[in-house]
């Protein structure tokens, strides 16, 4: 059965809420429609997922298919890479969503977005022969990498809290 | 489902380690990184035992079989590998080509009951001295060789429709 269209008005809205450890990681309003909701199909997980109906706050213009494109990651299976990656865990969904909007804070606009095959989301830059990403591992750990086809690759450990120097860092990097 | 190719049965041959620095590798990718310009991102490169096909013995749509055909195709040459990397420890980690023929009786990735046979199959493998380390390698180590990889490498074709696969495979 096909859901009746939603008036406009009156679209529920929805916030996730990531809970890492017992301590509150994430409370990010995301740019759901009931429709994704539907689509997506949460999977069984061991997370603390809550779902609460608060004010919906889109996140519109050049970050909204960054945010729509990672939450889709849900949806990915075991070895979704044609080999045999781990899906990547809503810790590390999360933790890019919450990179996203510091990014967005600081006019940094990414490239795109993509699930890793070591286990994990990323965020990535591409400019010229310029490379740089945020990559957040299933495992918790957080790594940044520079590279520019000549010189010998950088990589950085970030710290979530203290996330704003590496987005200065890739900044300084693309434009130098 | 597309039948496998007669260069890619082992057929009683054995493999070989010598690659020549030029000799293409292929793997392939999923269109979650289907790339937006002209390079795959790291979050694409897996390591350690990195699977590729060695190009000698197979052409780059045969990293689509037997049922990825909707994945794209990506290569480097043998001597893109990475020079030798020093962990924090001290330890001298060096990336090497090997030539690991896979049988028949092999279970396949993602292909539940089913085997591949698949002579060209390779793995970029990390040694310490003479040991292959399968786990404890440093996360710098491996994210400092993906990047580079990552720099290396090329974008043979994003989508090959299934067709061209399929007349591909049975040339021989």
């Amino acid at each position: 059965m096909i859901p009746a269209p939603i008036p406009p008005d009156n679209r529920p809205s929805i916030t996730f809420s990531v809970v890492d450890q017992g301590t509150p990681f994430i409370d990010q309003e995301t740019p759901f429609s009931a429709l994704d909701l539907l689509l997506f199909q949460l999977p069984p997980s061991n997370e603390d997922v809550s779902v609460t109906n608060v004010p919906l706050s889109t996140s519109r213009g050049k970050f909204q298919p960054f945010h729509r494109k990672l939450w889709s990651f849900f949806r990915l299976k075991e070895g979704w890479d044609g080999y045999n990656a781990e899906r990547p865990s809503i810790l590390t969904i999360g933790r890019a969503v919450t990179t996203l909007t510091k990014l967005k804070e600081l006019g940094l606009v990414p490239t795109n977005v993509s699930p890793s095959v070591e286990g994990g989301t990323s965020i990535y830059f591409i400019k010229g022969d310029k490379f740089a990403d945020f990559e957040f591992f299933n495992s918790g750990d957080i790594l940044a990498g520079l590279s520019d086809r000549v010189n010998e690759p950088v990589v950085l450990e970030v710290d979530i809290e203290n996330i704003e120097a590496t987005i200065e860092r890739i900044r300084q990097f693309l434009n130098d | 489902m597309i039948s496998i190719p007669d260069r890619l049965l082992i057929n009683g041959r054995e493999p070989y380690q010598e690659f020549e620095p030029e000799e293409p590798l292929y793997f392939r990718f999923s269109s979650e990184h289907f790339p937006d310009e002209t390079r795959l991102p790291v979050a694409a490169i897996r390591f350690p035992d990195f699977s590729v096909n060695r190009g000698k013995e197979s052409q780059p749509t045969d990293v689509l079989i037997p049922h990825w055909v909707e994945f794209g195709i990506a290569e480097f040459e043998v001597r893109a590998i990475p020079l030798p990397y020093l962990s924090g420890d001290g330890r001298k980690f060096e990336f090497k080509v090997v030539h690991d023929p896979i049988d028949a009786k092999h279970p396949y990735y993602g292909a539940a009951n089913q085997s591949f046979e698949n002579y060209a199959h390779s793995e970029i493998r990390a040694f310490v001295g003479t040991e292959h380390q399968k786990k404890k390698i440093p996360e710098f180590i491996k994210k400092q060789f993906r990047l580079k990889m990552s720099d290396n490498t090329k974008i043979v074709v994003l989508l090959c429709p299934a067709p061209i696969v399929e007349t591909l495979s049975s040339q021989d």
